[in-house]
């Protein structure tokens, strides 16, 4: 055996040594680089960009302005309310869906994966049709010349596209926790209610903390449902763009992004540094858990219902846009057409064409740049390791608004101009995803022994080598889980690129929210119905060809 | 012969006859496995009993069943001579301990013990004096008002323990509470459990698969293998009286030796072990089997089997009561030798308690059976 074979570094020592160890290995050192240069490039210069673009005079008119403040109200408002209606209807089904034989489960699980790997905005096109002033239910049958324009629609719609991130954050939560607490309640006499109010809700409310400002911060960023179906209700997100893209106003704009800014970072240090904390995980008890407690009859049928009704509605939403695809006018002619399919492959078929080309390269990229920091973090010890994570996950803390006005205001000067190329579209979409792959490659590693990679290293292997023979088949499943998750949530994103697309690079959800602001409501029925088709086949091909759960429901 | 009077005192004194716990003809199904078969057992008023058997032979589920929490396949359980079919875990009067301790991460030690007491509305007053008296008692009381996951694995498993004792149940249940505690503390908690249940007189069925921890503990212990009841007795019957191949194999260690029935006679049994014979009185030997010709197999204890160098003779030694062998291995334990020696082509574990008098022995040696209780099973198909 050689004796010159640098070992891998695995035990915790000084900072200094540690330090001197990792030069010891060049891979490391280059990886690191390689991982903290574009995040440097990509989120923390074009942000820096953004705080010190707007002037004082941007602020003081922001802060007086009765349209800007009125803007802030509308937001604030809105998206707390669609906050908490989303999270009870998630908690609802991720609770009925974490007990043993309750009925109907596949359904539910199908009616809270469909929104989730659609684009958001889905909801208020759909409800445009059934509700809007040519909309099947208020024109086509109740005659009325009445529209759901507004902030009621917007809440309907935000409601039915953010609540599967509730149900799926809280689905993990309630999982997690364990059962026989409340089998230990109930051994001390008490009722299911009040297993559940003193026990389960208890313990799971940081996770319903943490669900609740994820889905705040979604709808606070929400661009394509305001835009269908606000009216005349403008919220922060539509503003930016009406400022940045339609007045040229791009310190207004800058001002507006770093507001929504606010809550989202709070929203991240909540999370990172007080709900993981408190997060209740159990000890994990050898030998036979206890299956979840059944819940009492009369509350299972009355959830049932519940969740029966919400279901029928997410299914309506997408009955309806697809048939509005078929429809020759929608409200007034209902005869089944392929003209509007057939409009979108002459003059759209560019966009999705697009879409599918960046959300692949991103998809490619983000699981290789996870994976790779992920890798480092889990395996090395080195100076600045806890900087490194908090940069890795720093792109969860953006909003999809500002992450587009940053990229405005970085690339379009030098050193950098990529305004107008499919670089920076495909940038946004890779850091907007990069967090989850990365935690999601964390989690896998952790899977991992550490002692196979330490008996690897023992036996004369360099990091490279244990790297190809061990831990890279094992991340295989991150990677791939990472690749396809980011491809779907690319060919549905909005919020960022709407900032970013020119003629040549537009993409198929701008372009679907193009047609959909003039009144082409058949054409964008039919260019999301294509949309939803191409990301449902990705989904169940995946599945069927052995791929792990994208969704743990 | 004065050691088992003794014995036989000791599980007198606290056994009754009228059974608090009756479980008759209890069986329990998962779909495909039986997890426990048509289990019939009697556990006395006050009494320590322990369902011991290796992991997956039922106990855990019979335990769940007593409490309510698994519904029986068939058969029926009788507490304090009531039928318990249909009744509910709460309304039961039992508490369980659970092996993960399941104490509620967001209550203080104090909230967590005076959680079943709320529930079941016990005033104010009466809330605070129980409470206070159990952490009291179970020298908690300067950690009442910490979380849980701030103390160690002993104080959380004490806190369970009070959880489940300030109900004053009838009948006190427990899953391997020991399990997540290192070996040290282990034996220290078991001490003080058993010193606890002692002073409550509280009757406990206590599930544990470590036998050294059931013969420490118990009044009764009920051996269990896949399902089925194997043997019911004190520790010491359990210990020098074994049913079946079974219990002699899993409570302390043993040795197996293939041997022919040669000839019986009123006194004494007379094997060959390979080329060798042995004689042993009858009564030092519990048999199933004493038919002459049979095979069987002789099951002995390492501290029953007396050990010296070899003397005169080749090959075989020269009193009837010994048995010829050579020691492959000796491990020097302080208190005791323990070897391995090889007769006949079958190993046996001799343990000798007295290793000053012969220093270690090796090569050649005999071995004198039948000082005290050996076993005969039908030998092994
Ligand atoms: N909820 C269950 N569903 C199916 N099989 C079970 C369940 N609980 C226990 N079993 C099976 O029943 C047998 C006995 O289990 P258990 O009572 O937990 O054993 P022990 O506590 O002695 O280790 C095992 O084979 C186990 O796999
Ligand atoms: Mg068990």
């Amino acid at each position: 055996m050689s004796t010159a074979t640098p070992t891998v570094e695995l035990q915790r020592r000084s900072g200094v040594s540690r330090l001197l160890g990792l030069m010891k290995d060049p891979t490391v050192v280059g990886a690191i680089i390689v991982v903290t240069v574009p995040i440097i490039v990509a989120v923390v210069y074009p942000v820096v960009n953004v705080f010190i673009q707007p002037a004082l005079e941007h602020w003081s008119r922001f802060f007086t302005r009765t349209r800007y403040l009125e803007v802030l109200r509308n937001s604030l408002f809105i998206s707390v309310l669609s906050t908490i209606s989303a999270t009870v209807i998630g908690f609802g089904f991720a609770y009925a869906l974490s007990r043993p034989k309750f009925p109907g489960k596949t359904f539910f699980r199908i009616t809270s994966i469909l929104p989730l790997i659609s684009p958001p905005f889905v909801a208020g096109l759909s409800l445009i049709l059934l509700l809007g002033r040519q909309g099947i239910i208020t024109h086509g049958i109740l005659g009325l010349d009445i529209s759901m324009y507004g902030w009621h629609g917007l809440w309907l719609a935000q409601t039915f596209a953010f609540y599967p991130i509730a149900a799926l954050t809280l689905s993990g939560v309630l999982k997690s926790l364990n059962p026989t607490l409340e089998y230990a309640a109930q051994d001390l006499g008490q009722t299911r209610w009040g297993i559940f109010k003193t026990v389960t809700l208890p313990m799971a409310i940081p996770g319903v903390a943490s669900a609740a400002l994820l889905v705040l911060m979604l709808a606070l960023s929400d661009f394509g449902n305001p835009m269908v179906i606000g009216g005349p209700f403008r919220v922060m997100a539509t503003e930016a763009y009406v400022q940045v893209v339609g007045m040229q106003n791009l310190g207004m704009g800058a001002v507006i992004s770093i507001v929504l800014l606010v809550p989202s970072f709070l929203f991240f240090l909540i999370q990172r540094y007080w709900v993981s904390r408190r997060q209740y995980t159990s000890v994990s008890g050898k030998g036979g858990r206890l299956d979840p407690m059944t819940i009492s009859p009369t509350v299972k049928w009355l959830l049932f219902a519940f969740l029966m009704l919400v279901s029928a509605f997410v299914l309506a939403i997408f009955v309806v846009v697809v048939w509005g695809a078929f429809a020759r006018t929608w409200g007034f002619d209902w005869t089944l057409t392929l003209e509007n399919f057939e409009f979108t492959f002459l003059a759209r078929m560019g966009h999705i064409w697009n879409s599918i080309q960046y959300s692949l390269v991103a998809g490619f990229t983000t699981a290789v740049f996870a994976v790779i920091s992920a890798y480092i973090l889990f395996r090395k010890q080195f100076l600045g390791r806890k900087t490194f994570d908090f940069l890795v996950v720093l792109p969860a803390a953006l909003p999809g608004t500002l992450v587009g006005i940053a990229f405005i205001f970085a690339f379009n000067q030098p050193p950098l101009v990529l305004t107008g190329t499919a670089a920076v579209v495909i940038l946004s979409m890779i850091i907007r995803n990069v967090p989850v792959g990365y935690r999601t490659a964390l989690s896998g590693l952790h899977q991992i022994d550490v002692s196979i990679e330490e008996s690897a290293a023992d036996g004369g292997a360099n990091t490279l080598q244990i790297l190809k023979d061990i831990t890279i088949p094992l991340l295989k499943t991150a990677f791939t889980v990472t690749l396809v998750y980011t491809f779907i949530r690319s060919m549905n994103t909005v919020s960022a690129v709407i900032f970013l697309v020119s003629a040549g690079t537009n993409v198929a959800t701008t372009s679907i929210l193009g047609l959909a602001e003039h009144g082409y409501w058949g054409e964008a029925a039919a260019m999301a119905t294509i949309l939803i088709a191409i990301t449902s086949t990705v989904v169940i091909l995946f599945r069927l060809i052995g791929g792990k759960k994208l969704f743990e429901l | 012969m004065l050691q088992q009077e003794t014995a036989q005192r000791n599980t007198e004194g606290t056994a009754e006859t009228t059974g608090q716990v009756r479980l008759e003809n209890l069986s329990k199904r998962f779909d495909g496995t039986i997890a426990v078969n048509n289990l019939k057992l009697e556990i006395g008023k006050g009494t320590f009993t322990c369902l011991l058997g290796p992991s997956g032979c039922g106990k855990t589920t019979t335990l769940r069943m007593i409490s309510g929490f698994v519904e029986p396949t068939a058969g029926d359980i009788l507490i304090s001579g009531e039928s318990q079919e249909g009744v509910p875990p709460h309304r039961r009067n039992t508490s369980i301990v659970f092996q993960e301790y399941a104490l509620f991460p967001h209550m203080t030690v104090r909230q967590n013990v005076g959680y079943g007491l709320k529930v079941h509305r016990t005033p104010k007053d009466e809330l605070r004096q129980r409470v206070d008296r159990i952490l009291e008692f179970m020298g908690l009381t300067a950690m009442s008002e910490r979380l849980p996951t701030s103390l160690s694995g002993g104080q959380q498993q004490r806190v369970a323990l009070a959880r489940a004792l300030v109900m004053e149940p009838e009948v006190l249940l427990m899953d391997e509470p020991l399990s997540n505690l290192d070996a040290k503390l282990r034996v220290r908690v078991r001490t003080e459990l058993k010193a606890i249940q002692r002073r409550l007189g509280i009757t406990t069925i206590y599930v544990t698969h470590d036998q050294e921890e059931a013969l420490a503990m118990s009044d009764r212990i009920a051996v269990m293998d896949e399902g089925i009841l194997q043997q019911y007795g004190s520790p010491w019957e359990l210990y020098f009286n074994p049913q079946n191949r079974f219990v002699a194999d899993f409570i302390g260690a043993n040795s197996f030796v293939r041997a022919r029935i040669e000839n019986v006679t009123d006194t004494t049994l007379l094997l060959s072990v390979g080329n060798q014979s042995i004689e042993l009185q009858r009564e030092a030997v519990a048999a199933t089997v004493r038919t002459a010709g049979e095979e069987a197999s002789l099951s002995l204890r390492p501290e029953s089997i007396g050990i010296q160098r070899a003397e005169g003779g080749n090959g075989t030694a020269d009193s009837a009561r010994s048995l010829r062998g050579k020691v492959n291995m000796h491990q020097f334990l302080g208190a005791y030798i323990r070897y391995w020696v090889e007769v006949e082509g079958q190993e046996l574990i001799v343990d000798d308690h007295n290793p000053r008098q012969r220093g270690i022995l090796s090569g050649d040696v005999d071995l004198r059976l039948g000082q005290s209780e050996a076993q005969l099973f039908p030998a092994e198909e």
